[in-house]
């Protein structure tokens, strides 16, 4: 082993492996306080009446189950506790392998619920906007049937359900700025409450249409999901990732000044 | 519990990670491809499968006007021979335009009222009046809002930053700079979650 090996910026992705392998094992438990925009959230679904319908749009694809899928569970879970009936669908091409994990997740709370009548699950509806905007103006011919081949108008969830102003919540998980799509065309077009879910990087944006009152609530991806479970007194994957995901982050915090010290270091040394 | 499917989960894993933990080779790029390639299947898949479904329900109906925007979607395999596709390169555009104009139009739709009139209003904030690190954050925003789109007045271009303008659009710069940095640090999160849980299902499965 050399001075050299320091320079190697594999190093890097190496400790930052090292470090979530260790605080996975023996996590620290570091306290987790709850933000204004979960408690916004959560008091929205809170505040609808037993036997709301909502729809439950998932974008969650495979490579984004570890930060979007804790906090969609908790979202459902927490529709199912308080009685709403829930519309579920997808328009990522990887739904026939999430949503059985989704509602697999669920199986708990689903015991006293009835499929068909409390719950139903379309699968993936494709067209992105154009789905989207499809389902808002006629959703029974959009959905045509569900998973098990069951035409839509033989179930009794989506008997009354023709357009999106049947609805009374929607809720999201997205990888990317797919969220719009139903902000446009639920939320603008019919005055539809839309609740996301985004990943980290989204967040930011996201917020900004929070601001202007043309989304309902955002949760902050991982964060927001580890406080959802919280408010709902279940914890679950993302309360345990938060843990690691402080240190690691702490450590490239750590990285980002080590380097820039460096960098100046170096700089007056070049100069003298 | 350790299966020949999780097996497979761990090798594909740690043959993609190791392009960053080791070097690029043969082993990193059985991962990458596989993913690209399964990702692709899976989208072409499930494509066809909800396409049939769209197109039997239609059908069996009695509804046979499905066939015309079937035809013209099917237009777009032209592109896969270069003989047709010299003679008949307009047509095969069709279905792929037709697809672009429909989307442009409902996009139009929506993004005037939620992307420029309400963000623009949202920017109409109280500067007195309210408490004062609500004063200093509407301040703040409207400020950075302002110097932003300042930098991008293309119409005082100088050649050297100087003066109130060349000021105003440094501080525009930085404001530029300050989010730039926000949604690095915000992908590195994103990045971060995916190895915490790839590494959690992983431990998961030993324990």
């Amino acid at each position: 082993m050399s001075l050299k090996m320091l320079k190697d910026q594999r190093l890097i992705y190496w400790i930052l492996m090292i470090l979530v392998i260790y605080i996975t094992i023996n996590p620290i438990g570091l306290p987790i306080s709850i933000t204004p925009s979960t408690r916004e959230v959560y008091d929205i679904i809170e505040s609808l009446p037993p036997g709301s319908v909502v729809l439950s749009c998932s974008d969650v694809e495979l490579g984004t189950i570890p930060e979007l899928m804790p906090g969609y569970v908790a979202m459902l879970k927490h529709c199912f506790r308080r009685d709403l009936k829930i519309v579920h669908y997808s328009f990522s091409s990887e739904a026939a392998v999430v949503t059985p994990m989704i509602f697999d997740a669920l199986k708990d709370d689903l015991k006293d619920k009835k499929y068909g009548d409390d719950y139903t699950i379309f699968g993936f509806i494709a067209g992105m906007e154009i789905g989207v905007a499809s389902l808002a103006t006629d959703v029974q011919a959009t959905f045509g049937a569900d998973i098990y081949g069951t035409p839509v108008y033989n179930i009794p969830l989506m008997e009354n359900l023709k357009t999106a102003a049947d609805f009374d919540l929607v809720i999201t998980a997205v990888p990317a700025s797919y969220y719009r799509f139903l902000m446009r065309h639920w939320g603008a077009a019919y005055g539809m409450p839309v609740l996301v879910l985004p990943v980290a990087q989204v967040v930011p944006e996201a917020m900004s249409f929070v601001k202007s009152g043309d989304l309902a609530g955002v949760l902050n991806s991982i964060r927001g999901s580890a406080e959802y479970e919280l408010l709902l007194k279940s914890p679950g994957d993302a309360i345990k990732a938060l843990d690691i995901q402080s240190v690691s982050h702490l450590y490239l915090i750590l990285l980002v000044v080590l380097c820039n010290v460096g960098y100046y270091i170096s700089k007056r040394s070049e100069k003298t | 519990m350790i299966d020949f499917g999780n097996l497979v989960y761990i090798f594909m894993v740690f043959s993609c990670m190791s392009f960053a933990l080791l070097r690029e080779s043969k082993f990193s790029r059985i991962g990458e491809t596989t993913m690209v390639s399964c990702t692709i299947g899976n989208f072409v898949v499930m494509s066809y499968l909800g396409l049939r479904g769209i197109v039997l329900r239609y059908i069996s109906k009695g509804n046979y006007l499905i066939i015309f925007p079937l035809l013209i979607g099917t237009l777009v395999f032209i592109r896969l021979s270069g003989s047709l596709m010299k003679k008949y390169k307009a047509i095969s555009m069709w279905g792929t335009n037709l697809l672009i104009g429909v989307g442009m139009g409902l996009t139009i739709r929506g993004v005037i009222e939620t992307e420029i009139v309400n963000q623009l209003s949202s920017l109409i904030l109280p500067l007195y009046g309210v408490s004062l690190t609500e004063a200093i954050q509407n301040i703040f925003v409207v400020a950075s809002a302002l110097l932003v789109i300042f930098y991008f007045l293309f119409t005082f271009y100088l050649k050297e930053e100087k003066g109130i303008i060349g000021s105003t659009r440094q501080l525009g710069r930085y404001c530029i700079i300050v989010v730039i940095g926000v949604l690095y640090g915000r992908t590195i999160m994103t990045r971060v979650s995916y190895l915490i849980g790839t590494f959690g299902d992983i431990i998961g499965m030993f324990k």
